[in-house]
């Protein structure tokens, strides 16, 4: 059989690019995790097609692992992804902004169908960190 | 600096022109994205299409076997429609389905490269296992209708710029390294030649000595092989490098009276000859593939890389300790998901009840 490699390399950057476009743009938490799974599999295409080019079986014993890897990755994020949606019955992304640390300011979003949402997230990301800020200045 | 920057440079074949199919299907891309309205897809799917066929005709290297080329390009097609199509599908049911497909045409490819075993792998672990648990999940988490959020990708055009940057990028790389892997071959053999030229030009030089005793031949060619042997370190002057040396035996050649050793010489640069044109020959068929070592046997070298016992060898052989990492990996990973999920409401060991604010 014969292969080149700069095809498969093409292709396997194409895959991880398109997840990354994926990953960053969708708000689904599930379609997140998919695209993530997307990468892997470019990069994993990328993997076979140099063990391939080199003639030994590294590529395909590291894709192996990459597989594992993205098992255990779908049972985590989905366990994960189920709590989420328990405690906000939202598979919303943008819900879990307040994660981020209280003193930054989100993006606003300029989606005018969950507007109330996020003005509401806004809203307490400003009081944590007006609160912050006095708790700050009190110490001063 | 320009000198110490030469072997950064790009080969003369490659230019920036290989990234030029970015820019349509950069456009398609942002145009297919959901953004909240419904628009006529069939401008993006035009201008996909174009960047497709500038795509192919731009990166795709022929492998001299016609067969293979047309599953290389049926199967990338596939994978690559259906990832686009999995990014601008607002139901998360479909974009799992076409997500599914995706893994089908990867798994296709990983046929093409002689490796049934993932094939064999990735299609029961994703297709039926990771996509039926996604199934699963979002039967049990999906609202009714299409949710707000499916319906509007954030930032798309950001997301999109910050992507096809990076995808260029590599694109770029990958044509001056890989692209030129015929180059790259070539200049391994030569160097292969250029050492076992070494060796006979010294063994002549020896025998040399010992007919006549002298050395009025020998010093030009010292001097020449003393420069050269530093110019062989680097990768970049082993061709110029071999050209001078060929030119260096040129001159001896004119110098040198005795018949043998003309005899001799022109059997070496035969020899020489011979090995380029069938190291030539040999990347003119594609054959990419390095030989393999004898004596390998736990890395599964000896083995024929489309035998699944190679893969079963080299994973339990050199990689023993991660497949028990991995597989440690597995049980670790199954307890956490077990222990995070949320309990039933009924049960009384229930520590977090469904619908508690985080």
């Amino acid at each position: 059989m014969i292969a080149v490699l700069h095809n498969y390399l093409v292709v396997g950057a194409v895959l991880f690019t398109l997840g990354a476009i994926g990953f960053l743009t969708r708000r689904n938490l599930l379609l997140m995790v998919l695209s993530a799974e997307m990468m892997l599999q470019g990069v994993s295409l990328t993997l076979v097609a140099f063990g391939r080019y080199h003639g030994h079986f590294a590529g395909q014993s590291f894709t192996v692992f990459v597989l594992t890897v993205a098992a255990c990755e779908a049972a985590i994020a989905l366990a994960l992804i189920m709590m989420l949606y328990g405690s906000r019955r939202t598979l919303d992304v943008s819900v879990w902004r307040d994660l981020r640390e209280p003193s930054v300011e989100p993006a606003p979003m300029t989606d005018p169908s969950s507007h109330g949402e996020s003005v509401e997230d806004q809203g307490d990301g400003v009081a944590t960190g007006e609160e912050r800020r006095t708790e700050v200045g009190a110490h001063a | 600096m320009r000198e110490a920057l030469a072997p950064y440079a790009p080969p003369p074949g490659s230019n920036g022109w290989v990234v030029a199919p970015l820019f349509p299907a950069l456009v398609a891309l942002i145009w297919l994205l959901p953004r909240g309205h419904q628009r006529p897809a069939w401008p993006a799917v035009l201008l996909a299409l174009a960047s497709a066929l500038m795509g192919w005709i731009a990166w795709f290297e022929p492998s001299g076997s016609s067969l293979h080329d047309l599953l290389f390009s049926a199967f990338s097609l596939i994978t690559i429609g259906a990832g686009v199509e999995m990014l601008r599908q607002t139901n998360p049911v479909y974009a799992a389905l076409w997500f599914a497909v995706v893994i089908l045409g990867t798994c296709g490819l990983f046929l093409l490269l002689a490796a049934p075993f993932l094939a064999a792998a990735t299609i029961i672990v994703y297709a039926g296992a990771i996509i039926v648990t996604f199934l699963f999940v979002i039967m049990l988490a999906q609202q009714s209708g299409h949710a707000s959020y499916d319906r509007q990708s954030q930032s798309p055009i950001a997301a999109c710029l910050a992507a096809f940057v990076v995808l260029g990028t590599l694109l770029f790389c990958f044509e001056k390294t890989f692209a030129s892997s015929r180059r790259q071959q070539e200049l391994e053999n030569r160097l292969e030649s250029l050492d076992w030229a070494v060796q006979e030009i010294d063994r002549v030089e020896t025998t040399l000595k010992s007919l006549n005793g002298t050395s009025s031949v020998e010093s030009p060619l010292r001097d020449v092989l003393g420069r050269h042997a530093s110019l062989l370190a680097k990768d970049a002057d082993r061709n110029n490098a071999l050209e001078q040396v060929q030119g260096a035996l040129g001159e001896w050649d004119k110098a040198v009276v005795d018949a043998r050793l003309t005899a001799r010489l022109a059997n070496l640069r035969k020899v020489v000859d011979d090995f380029r044109r069938q190291s030539h020959q040999e990347v003119q068929q594609g054959l990419l593939r390095r030989p393999a070592r004898p004596g390998q046997a736990v890395t599964g070298d000896n083995y024929d890389p489309a035998e699944v016992a190679g893969l079963g060898v080299s994973l339990f052989g050199q990689y023993l300790w991660g497949v028990e990492m991995a597989g440690s990996l597995l049980m670790v990973a199954v307890i956490g998901a077990i222990a995070i999920a949320p309990q039933r409401a009924g049960t009384p060991t229930a520590t977090r009840p469904p619908g508690a604010r985080g």
